[in-house]
């Protein structure tokens, strides 16, 4: 790099002179382009970007009523699904007000390991930030996954009313942590004789409902099972 | 003279050689992804080697399958979107700071400094929650601003352009502080045009890890509607009714646009030290 | 840090600059890292509530348990093991192959793009792959070299193994480095060295390796940093019932077995901050390193 004096002033001089020179619109537009156009770019999209993520942040709703995962199905039960239109129905919510979010694009089973995936990754930010109000899955998978005590004990205070009314129907598992409790705790439903198999056909094989752990919204998963339940 | 020319000439097979050897090393699992993606799922399971080729005809098919049923022109946009919003916040933030710590001094630089170090030896993991709940907060899940949200800043970056700022000539910036410029001006026509290269690299970087990245726009993104492809191609997967023709053929057609990226930006790489060292 | 007596106006108009060019980066470092990381610290003091209940406070207990544990420590001495092979082998592979795609050679961006690949293939893909070139049975490797060998099942092997998947896949992520860092050398340096006389070789450790010490010294630094957080590789090429497993999982593997899989979040949290500590003692003897060894203009 040879030592030469840079003076700003000529730079930009010289500049505005060399585009000044270039003969045509269309080759000035070329030149400034290829010189500045990540400036330009850059500069335009920094703008966009703000006005884009200020607006989002003055519309977007913020709070789930109701957060579930119906994991390991193939069968359409995710959002503006039948299933989902039924129980905003039967629970009477305001879409304009609540967001009600069913989640079934998730694939993971506890008992034949989940390191590595993002599907469980995925539910164990939902579960440990007190997003996820309820997990649907297969019998088995789901007491298993109950071990981690990622799911709500349904002995706690907090299920009183639906141990009242679904608590012949709980499955236990013993926690891995047994300072805990070495017993068995009642951690998931056996939801496996209700309308989500029979009427929906979201699951073919035996399945429960478990609650997360940090859940703000039991009423909801209840209002969920009385769904279920509801005669016809 | 002779044998210089020769022994140069030996030189250069040699080098070639090992070009050759080292770039079919590197090819082979994205051959291995074509092939995967042009057999049918039986041939594709099977480990045995002789079926690198598909025995039974190529199917070309499966690549205009997955275009249709994966809605990829949505996932390209929503994907590339992120990218360039992740790339212009860490390059601009990142050179402003790198260029402070390489160039310029003030109290409390090396703390400062050894802040985004230790940045860089916590295991991403552990930030993905806490994060995931400020997104939520600011009402951004599935949102561009929430897949963008922890790509704001680059402690990697930072670092990267600090080194490429440290390496420049000292007397660039006394002979531009003698016409009495501030650090502001000379920073923006100076210094900065100068780090290019490394910009750019950062730029590759950059895109590439929001590009891989998989379990924010998982987490972020619930809907297939605003997720990036990663994402978008895990979901529609499933984990268990694995098909793997298809699988990669979807990673082949999500790959493609990150490599029109590299070879357009690494001609940037070279063509920007030409311009800016003809300009100085 | 030695506090100034006075500083000049200068002087303090470029601290001022200083801390505006600073200013985003480590606002935005502090919410969305740093908050997170002392929450993890305060959560490694505690018994992490399960099954909704809260948080309580046991003090150095995860601690002194992961202390005692002898998986712990296994899986720190197989985080160095990892990288040991992945740093010098990655390192220099990808300076070599900088050097050669920087000389007068054809079809340079062509192979500058090969040797990118391994960097934009589904990880999937990648893990495939090798699996299939480490297959005992039907494996390339075992057929070409007519052995036997259970490449990552033998826990005597497998950590080479996979220590070899890690150099393969980060010397193209080195590469671009070393190229950027080569294409910020002056190029009269080389005019003036082989109007000396000087050959390729000495070229190449008389001007290339002093002047390139930064991008190398930075790249050195971030891959041991890298190296030492390895998690990945692990699951994506191993299975769970691996019998090798112990023997190479690394420390983050088991932070994530802990924190993840098993729901322990206060004791995975201890592992993190182990894994810190150890990180950041190695970062401090390797800055006091770059004065001895690193060039700077």
């Amino acid at each position: 790099m040879s030592k030469k004096n840079i003076r700003l002033a000529d730079r930009l001089k010289g500049e505005r002179e060399k585009i000044k020179e270039i003969s045509g619109t269309g080759k000035k537009i070329e030149y400034i382009w290829d010189y500045y156009k990540l400036w330009i770019i850059g500069i335009v999209f920094f703008i966009w970007f703000v006005t884009f993520a200020v607006r989002q942040y003055t519309t977007n709703l913020r709070d789930y009523r109701c957060f579930m995962i119906f994991a390991n199905t193939y069968a359409d039960a995710g959002d503006h699904s039948k299933l989902w239109e039924d129980y905003i129905e039967y629970a009477g919510i305001d879409l304009r007000e609540e967001a009600v979010r069913f989640d079934a694009s998730s694939y993971f089973d506890y008992l034949k390991g989940v390191t590595g995936n993002s599907y469980f990754e995925a539910f164990v930010a939902y579960a440990d930030s007190g997003t996820l109000d309820a997990i649907v899955m297969g019998s088995d998978s789901l007491t298993a996954l109950g071990r981690t005590g990622r799911l709500l004990d349904l002995n706690s205070e907090a299920c009183a009313s639906i141990r009242a009314k679904y608590g012949d129907r709980f499955l236990y598992a013993v926690p891995i942590d047994t300072e805990y409790s070495t017993e068995e705790v009642p951690v998931c439903i056996d939801i496996s004789d209700s309308r989500l198999v029979s009427e929906y056909g979201i699951y073919s094989e035996p399945c429960a409902i478990g609650i997360g752990a940090l859940s703000k919204n039991v009423e909801a998963v209840e209002q969920f099972l009385d769904f279920l339940y509801a005669p016809q | 003279m002779e044998s210089a020319s020769s022994k140069d000439m030996i030189r250069r097979i040699i080098v070639y050689i090992i070009l050759i050897i080292m770039a079919f090393i590197m090819l082979v699992p994205f051959a291995w992804m074509i092939l995967t993606a042009l057999k049918t799922n039986q041939e594709a399971i099977s480990v045995d080697p002789f079926y690198i080729f598909p025995s039974n005809g190529w199917h070309w098919e499966t690549f205009g399958e997955v275009w249709q049923s994966y809605n990829f022109v949505l996932l390209y946009k929503n994907t590339l979107l992120m990218i360039f919003f992740r790339v212009v916040c860490a390059c601009l933030t990142a050179t402003m700071a790198g260029y402070a710590f390489g160039r310029l001094e003030f109290p409390g630089k090396k703390f400062l400094f050894s802040l985004v170090l230790i940045q860089m030896m916590i295991p991403s993991t552990i930030f993905i929650i806490p994060q995931y709940l400020m997104v939520s907060s600011l009402g951004w899940l599935n949102t561009t601003a929430g897949l963008v949200f922890p790509g704001i800043v680059t402690a990697f970056g930072t670092y990267l352009l600090k080194t490429g700022y440290q390496g420049l000539p000292k007397d660039l910036e006394e002979a531009a502080g003698i016409d009495g410029c501030n650090i502001g001006m000379k920073f923006l026509m100076i210094m900065m045009p100068l780090t290019r290269s490394s910009m750019v690299s950062l730029g590759i970087f950059t895109a590439l890890f929001a590009f891989k990245d998989l379990m924010w726009p998982m987490i972020v993104c619930s809907s297939v509607q605003t997720t990036t492809l990663a994402a978008g191609l895990a979901k529609a997967q499933g984990q268990y009714g694995s098909n793997y023709p298809q699988m990669m053929a979807a990673a082949v057609l999500a790959v493609v646009p990150m490599i029109v990226i590299y070879v357009i930006f690494q001609k940037q790489f070279v063509e920007g030290i030409a311009t800016s060292g003809g300009k100085l | 840090m030695k506090t100034k007596t006075k500083m000049t106006p200068r002087a303090r108009n470029e601290a001022l600059w200083g801390y505006a060019f600073v200013a985003p980066t480590l606002i935005g470092l502090i919410i969305l890292n740093f908050y997170p990381a002392i929450n993890t610290v305060y959560q490694s003091f505690c018994k992490t509530g399960d099954f909704g209940k809260g948080n309580t406070f046991v003090g150095l207990a995860n601690y002194s348990k992961a202390f005692s544990d002898p998986e712990i420590w296994q899986s720190l001495i197989n985080t160095i093991k990892y990288a040991i092979i992945e740093v010098p082998l990655g390192v220099i592979i990808a300076l070599l192959l900088a050097v050669f795609l920087n000389g007068k050679i054809k079809g340079v961006s062509v192979f500058r793009t090969i040797f990118f690949l391994p960097m934009v293939c589904a990880p999937a893909a990648v893990a495939m792959v090798w699996k299939w070139l480490y297959n005992q049975q039907f494996g390339l490797f075992n057929n070409i070299l007519h052995t036997n060998i259970a490449w990552i099942s033998n826990p005597k092997i497998a950590w080479i193994s996979i220590g070899v998947i890690g150099v393969w896949s980060i010397i193209g992520y080195n590469m671009v480095l070393f190229i950027s860092g080569l294409k910020e050398i002056p190029g009269d340096y080389y005019e003036a060295a082989s109007i000396d006389g000087a050959t390729g070789i000495s070229q190449f450790f008389n001007i290339t390796v002093p002047l390139l010490s930064p991008t190398t010294f930075f790249i050195v630094q971030t891959r041991v940093i890298g190296a030492l957080t390895i998690f990945d590789l692990m699951f994506m090429v191993m299975d769970k019932t691996n019998a090798a497993l112990p023997k190479v999982q690394s420390t983050v593997y088991v932070f994530y077995k802990y924190t993840f899989d098993q729901g322990n979040k206060g004791y995975g949290a201890a592992i993190v901050m182990i894994l810190v500590a150890f990180i950041m003692l190695v970062t401090v003897i390797m800055q006091r390193a770059e004065k001895r060894f690193v060039f700077y203009n």
